[in-house]
């Protein structure tokens, strides 16, 4: 356990030494969210009511990012393992390849959650209807989740793509995904007010 | 510039060009199928309107997002194809095996350019077509016979920023990372999607014409949903041929064609 949390560090220093994946992961967002922050004076209207716009997307995008960027930089990284063998390597290492991988997963989710934080933090200073109380704490984990299914489908990408597996190889991971989905899905219907009035 | 000499080779580089895009099924099936699934999606959104308070302005947005993929789609698909065909040119040394053969490469890639332009017209008829079936406003007029070089002019246009990214990238994975964000960005500013007249005043009239395609994507709309000639659109005809003649500009510019 103590080996695995050393790996975590160390995979977390690997991460935030990379400027590239910091520049995708949290400057990109940034840029985003401002440029939709132009449309600010724009509406969505339905027979129901009117949805502000920037809101809505601003804390749509918060949620993307972190899956788009979580699951595109470990779909490369989890390619790259294939490719290069590392994983062959680390094999016959103290370290088990489950612990290295997961080592890597947990950084990554680490990246995710402050992507989320600094989106939503740059969305409400941009004048998004975001409010401030202790309940968005629960989105930190609610991102941690979010970038843990991305990640899980990067494997399930990497997999199918280098090893010619079929799409049924991984049921249980995708009924497991998809109920996470559901669970989801049913507590935004209950949460999320979809119209002003 | 390509002489008289080349142009029969030319010709018959674009056939099999075109034959070869022809026998890539999954190139096919993804130019035919994606636009059918992006009309079917926002299909769904039939009811839903754009608003600006201050204005009193509503604008339907199936109607205007359908329409922005008429004008644009078939040329974020050709960029898309060219970022990824040009950075595999250079991976693989391609040209420089060219440059040892009777064939310019200047040739090669022109063959190449009239193939995927003719591709990215077709994409454009059959995205009206699907759209008029869906419910789309579609003004059945002889001006929608303009949607064909308006479409050429796009296409184009994102061809020649195709060899650009490709030019500036070092890696095949580069250049897609910069399309990606290049794509995002045109999608956002240039009225493909989001009505630009929700920008603030000033940067109104600044993403008419400072951003590619924006003006083709306009006439283009204008055609579909109005019924306009090229007497009411020229001026946004004439914005958009001078951003093609700046992304090939750009293109011959940043892409090395025999250096390399």
């Amino acid at each position: 356990m103590r080996a695995w949390g050393r790996l975590v560090i160390a995979s977390g220093r690997m991460v935030y030494r990379s400027r590239d994946t910091l520049l995708v992961g949290l400057v990109q967002p940034l840029i985003l969210i401002g440029l939709i922050a132009l449309w600010k004076q724009l509406r969505f209207h339905t027979g129901a009511g009117a949805v502000d716009f920037f809101s809505f997307v601003a804390t749509g995008f918060a949620a993307y990012g972190v899956v788009g960027v979580a699951q595109h930089s470990m779909v490369g990284a989890a390619a790259d393992y294939r490719v290069q063998g590392v994983l062959k390597r680390v094999a016959v290492t103290p370290i088990s390849p489950a612990a290295f991988v997961s080592a890597q997963v947990v950084a990554r989710v680490g990246l995710s959650v402050l992507q989320v934080a600094a989106t939503l933090a740059a969305a409400a200073a941009l004048g998004a209807g975001i409010r401030p109380s202790p309940n968005l704490v629960s989105v930190l984990p609610l991102a941690a989740l979010t970038a843990l299914m991305g990640m899980s489908l990067a494997f399930v990408i990497a997999g199918v793509a280098l090893d010619g597996a079929s799409i049924t190889d991984f049921g249980r991971q995708l009924g497991v995904a998809s109920a996470w989905l559901l669970a989801l899905l049913l507590v935004a219907s209950r949460t999320y007010r979809f119209t002003e009035e | 510039m390509l002489s008289r000499l080349q142009l029969p080779q030319m010709w018959s580089l674009a056939r099999v060009d075109a034959r070869r895009l022809q026998r890539a099924r999954g190139t096919l099936r993804f130019a035919v199928v994606s636009p059918a699934l992006i009309v079917g999606l926002f299909a769904l959104l039939r009811d839903l309107r754009f608003g600006l308070p201050a204005d009193g302005l509503r604008i339907d947005v199936f109607d205007f997002a359908v329409t922005g993929m008429i004008g644009f789609w078939a040329a974020h698909f050709a960029q898309d194809t060219m970022v990824a065909a040009a950075s595999a040119y250079r991976a693989h040394g391609l040209l420089k095996r060219i440059a040892v053969s009777p064939i310019r490469s200047t040739t090669f890639v022109a063959a190449d350019l009239g193939a995927r332009s003719l591709i990215g017209v077709a994409q454009t008829l059959l995205m009206l077509v699907l759209a008029a079936v869906v419910g789309v406003s579609v003004k059945a007029s002889p001006n929608l016979l303009w949607l064909l070089p308006l479409s050429a002019v796009a296409t184009l246009t994102g061809l020649g920023f195709g060899f650009a990214i490709a030019g500036l990238a070092r890696t095949p994975e580069a250049a897609n990372s910069l399309n990606l964000l290049a794509g995002l960005l045109i999608f956002m500013l240039a009225g493909i999607w989001i009505p630009i007249e929700a920008l603030p005043d000033g940067l109104e009239q600044v993403a008419r014409y400072a951003f590619p395609f924006s003006s083709v994507v306009q006439a283009m709309r204008d055609i579909v949903l109005v019924g306009a000639g090229l007497g009411e659109v020229w001026r946004q005809a004439l914005v958009g041929l001078g951003w093609m003649l700046i992304a090939l500009v750009l293109g011959t510019r940043a892409y090395p064609m025999s250096a390399e």
